[in-house]
């Protein structure tokens, strides 16, 4: 066995953590080689220095508080919480965090449908309002002018009030309007008027003459209420008048 | 009563003969399966039985009074809380030194940020607490005392200067006395492994103790 080898092995060798084999082979080189034995003197010294020092000095005070503060400990963890006292069950708390963040979540998107339907509301009562007589007069053999798309197709789906139309940009919109739902009621009710000038079917005339078509579009886009009443009296000689 | 058995099974602590061995063993599985029970009694005798070995490793490891002090409370309570995972057919002294370690690493840890000193310099507070010792033999003397806690100082300094794993397998091994097989198996590694963090260890430590006694004083 080599020097080099046998250096290796020392640090094993000198608290017997080698097979025996191979502390044999080691003894033989200790043996017959002095600056080895010298190394394992050495090896050997500074272990027993260290087992020597590392002795904890540590009084029976020392142990009896760390049992009594060991002791004192366990009764506190184990004493039964305060009836009123937050628990400290983390499961519960994540639950609750959870069902805290789920209920935002559902509150948000409550309000944003709401918001988005509002939204889609307004525009149905811009699109169905009559358009603004323009200044210049009408002459007398002109033709009458056009009402809303209400009025040009009272029998319209809710779809195809609902989509944009091209001449809708000329509609001017009244902000002033409190609440969308009495806004259409009131949009509705001048729009299904049928148009004086019109040549109106015979059926449709008499209908026409008696009642009134109120409609009143509710917040959600696909409730509608039709009311048919019968015609104020202060109606009938402005339309006979045009 | 619980004193008394504690100073009967106190040969279970690091001095114990291997006669005894076995006795103790059982003792420390009764003491279990009464603390097991809810006996409050049966672990302080349990702590009795197993402190020395806890504080001196923790205080080995950590180096420091106060850290050592509080490592052994946090294993204790790890020990109560856990008591119930242990397997009563491995041995108990192998679980309480794996959590003793785990312990001391969380410690170790925790002292980082902290920055603090470690009283392994304080050579004055290990004389201080050696003289409060009752004295036997020739070491009655002060300057006996003193070259002692001197000693102690320096051979904490030259343990802390070794990794963290070397310095564990190195105090179970050459402090504690373990086989190298019940080191592997605490440390949770193979013997092969642990014999070459020990093979690394004395080195150092021999290196160390070259250096101070040639040259007066070690490098850092």
């Amino acid at each position: 066995m080599s020097c080099q080898r046998a250096g290796a092995l020392l640090p094993l060798h000198v608290a017997g953590d080698l097979p025996a084999r191979q502390a044999q082979s080691v003894a033989r080189h200790l043996a017959a080689c002095t600056d080895c034995r010298g190394a394992a003197d050495e090896y050997a010294a500074s272990r027993a220095w260290m087992q020597t020092g590392a002795q904890p000095v540590f009084t029976d005070e020392f142990y009896a508080d760390m049992r009594g503060a060991v002791l004192q400990r366990i009764r506190q963890e184990q004493r039964p919480a305060h009836y009123f006292a937050p628990r400290r069950t983390p499961r519960l708390a994540y639950v609750a965090a959870v069902l805290a963040l789920v209920s935002v979540l559902g509150a948000l998107a409550w309000r944003a449908q709401v918001k988005r339907t509002s939204s889609k509301a307004l525009a149905l009562v811009e699109q169905s309002k009559p358009r603004v007589p323009s200044p210049a007069p009408t002459p007398v053999n002109a033709p009458p002018p056009a009402h809303s798309a209400v009025s040009e197709q009272p029998h319209a789906t809710i779809a195809e009030r609902r989509r944009p139309r091209r001449g809708a940009a000329a509609v001017r919109v009244d902000h002033s309007w409190p609440a969308p739902l009495e806004a259409v009621a009131r949009t509705t009710q001048t729009a299904s008027l049928p148009p004086p000038a019109a040549p109106a079917e015979p059926g449709r005339a008499a209908h026409g003459a008696e009642t009134a078509r109120i409609e009143m579009q509710t917040a959600d886009p696909n409730i509608r209420i039709i009311w048919l009443a019968p015609e104020p009296a202060a109606v009938q000689p402005d339309r006979e008048r045009r | 009563m619980p004193i008394e058995m504690a100073e009967t099974l106190l040969m279970t602590d690091a001095h114990a003969p291997r006669a005894d061995e076995q006795a103790a063993q059982t003792g420390l599985a009764l003491l279990v399966a009464r603390t097991r029970t809810g006996e409050a009694a049966a672990f302080e005798e349990l702590m009795i039985c197993t402190q020395h070995r806890v504080v001196a490793t923790a205080w080995r490891m950590l180096g420091n009074r106060e850290d050592a002090r509080d490592a052994a409370q946090e294993v204790y309570l790890r020990v109560f809380k856990y008591l119930d995972r242990y397997d009563p057919a491995q041995d108990f002294h192998g679980w309480l030194y794996r959590i003793t370690l785990n312990v001391c690493r969380d410690t170790a840890r925790k002292r980082r940020g902290r920055d603090e000193g470690s009283d392994w310099f304080d050579a004055g507070r290990h004389e201080r607490a050696s003289a409060q010792l009752p004295q036997t033999g020739p070491q009655t003397d002060v300057e006996a005392q003193m070259l002692l806690g001197q000693q102690r100082a320096l051979v904490a300094r030259a343990l802390q200067t070794l990794p963290a794993k070397e310095r564990a397998a190195l105090v179970l091994r050459d402090l504690e006395g373990l086989s190298t097989e019940e080191v592997a198996r605490i440390l949770r590694s193979r013997p092969v492994t642990v014999r070459s963090q020990i093979s690394s260890a004395r080195t150092k430590i021999r290196r160390y103790c070259d250096r101070l006694l040639r040259k007066g004083e070690p490098r850092a």
